[in-house]
């Protein structure tokens, strides 16, 4: 498997295809992975494909723009990408996408994964095979149960720890703003101090902006030093995306994102006086 | 109806078209409602910014009310359908957050719907303060 994807990226790149191949190679640390960039041929022989390669790739893509790159996609960071393409941030002509049959990596999100399937893709390595796993929305369902001021609680003893170092906002594939409101002063959403409200107020701020958009692909929660339950925000956002609108984010590459859009006849969405 | 004490903090955000123009007939109408909300005027529901709603919670509003034209009747054409999508998640996530759903209200007012805006400011101040008393409990 990691052969032949090594012999993909090498001929890509020896054929002046791409500009970078972005994938896996082996870390100092042993049994670990991190994203490596290559650009030339003899490179290739670098790439590895493993359990521990968590990391979603597509997030490198929005800032290669005039650049064309492969990439090696899992069947959960493809749907990343097609909402890339989607938003305009890539053009599908310059991203060669170099789909993975993966049997699920160190992620929480493994045990319920139904994404393996590598539609549309230009390279596939691998055979895709069905996992038999079901989607589990019972723990949303069990949270969603709870009293405001339980979740509220809840929340606080989250966010208490946050110490607001944006990783989940660096590694998030969607969120690919150049001018991110918490860095903004004009107006000032966000109060530079780091405490329990304004942290939640980050967070609250960034799931409403990725709404829609949010593939539920935990890269935010991996990321998160202090390991704050973010799943649990972003499968309560894909739920609403599906009951709500009837969406599912990073399915094609064509369908408007929900919130971009409207039908005349949707009252039952939403209770208004 | 007797005109209570103001306790609570409600931020209304109202289009400049339709809701703004209805608050402004129930008071020449003279129809009575608390005075626990403060409106602030949009151009229109679909420049709502979400942030908007979160950074009135995060500053202290017991609760919030967004009030534009009917569906159709958007000065705009279409600014309310975006906010009705936006609505409906957004409560969702808030509630999710531990901001309670009777907190958070949207309502359709028109220029002509005077009597309608005091009602539906009676009702947003009635839940909020259901859910305040609920929750000092």
């Amino acid at each position: 498997m990691e052969k032949e994807m090594q012999e993909i990226a090498k001929k890509l790149l020896a054929e002046k295809k791409v500009d970078w191949v972005i994938g896996y190679e082996n870390s100092f640390e042993p049994g670990a992975s991190r994203p490596v960039f290559m650009n030339k041929p003899e490179d290739a022989v670098k790439l590895v494909f493993n359990k521990s390669c968590v990391n979603n790739l597509a997030v490198y893509l929005p800032k290669i723009k005039k650049q064309k790159a492969a990439v090696v996609a899992k069947g959960c960071d493809l749907r990343s990408v097609r909402e890339i393409i989607k938003e305009h941030q890539i053009l599908r002509e310059n991203v060669v996408i170099i789909g993975v049959a993966c049997e699920g990596v160190e992620s929480s999100k493994c045990s319920t994964c139904t994404e393996n399937k590598l539609d549309g893709v230009d390279f596939t390595v691998g055979t895709v095979k069905d996992l038999g796993r079901k989607e589990d929305m019972s723990d949303i369902e069990k949270f969603e149960e709870l009293s405001s001021k339980e979740k509220e609680a809840f929340w606080n003893k989250e966010f208490e720890r946050c110490i607001r170092c944006y990783a989940c906002r660096n590694v998030c594939p969607v969120c690919y703003c150049p001018d991110c409101f918490a860095n903004r002063l004009m107006p000032e959403y966000l109060n530079k101090v780091v405490n329990t409200a304004e942290n939640k107020v980050f967070q609250q701020i960034r799931m409403q902006h990725v709404f829609g958009r949010c593939t539920d692909c935990r890269a935010c929660e991996e990321a998160c030093p202090v390991g704050i339950k973010l799943s649990l925000l972003t499968k309560k956002m894909s739920k609403d995306a599906k009951k709500l609108f009837n969406y599912e984010s990073g399915k094609d590459t064509d369908s408007r994102p929900p919130l971009s859009t409207f039908k005349v006849d949707e009252e039952g969405i939403a209770e208004i006086m | 109806m007797e005109v209570k004490e103001k306790k609570l903090n409600i931020v209304g955000f109202l289009c400049n078209w339709c809701s703004y123009a209805g608050a402004d007939l129930t008071g020449l109408g003279r129809n009575i409602y608390p005075a626990d909300i403060k409106i602030i005027r949009i151009p229109c529901t679909g420049r709502m910014d979400p942030m908007m709603v979160i950074e009135a919670f995060h500053k202290g509003a017991d609760g919030v009310l967004v009030s534009g034209c009917h569906p159709g009747d958007c000065h705009y054409s279409e600014g309310n359908y975006y906010w009705r999508r936006r609505y409906a998640h957004l409560k969702e996530l808030l509630d999710f957050f531990g901001i309670d759903k009777r907190r958070f209200h949207a309502s359709w007012v028109s220029a002509s719907e005077g009597k309608k805006f005091a009602e539906v400011v009676k009702k947003v101040v009635t839940e909020t303060q259901d859910w305040k008393d609920s929750n000092s409990k």
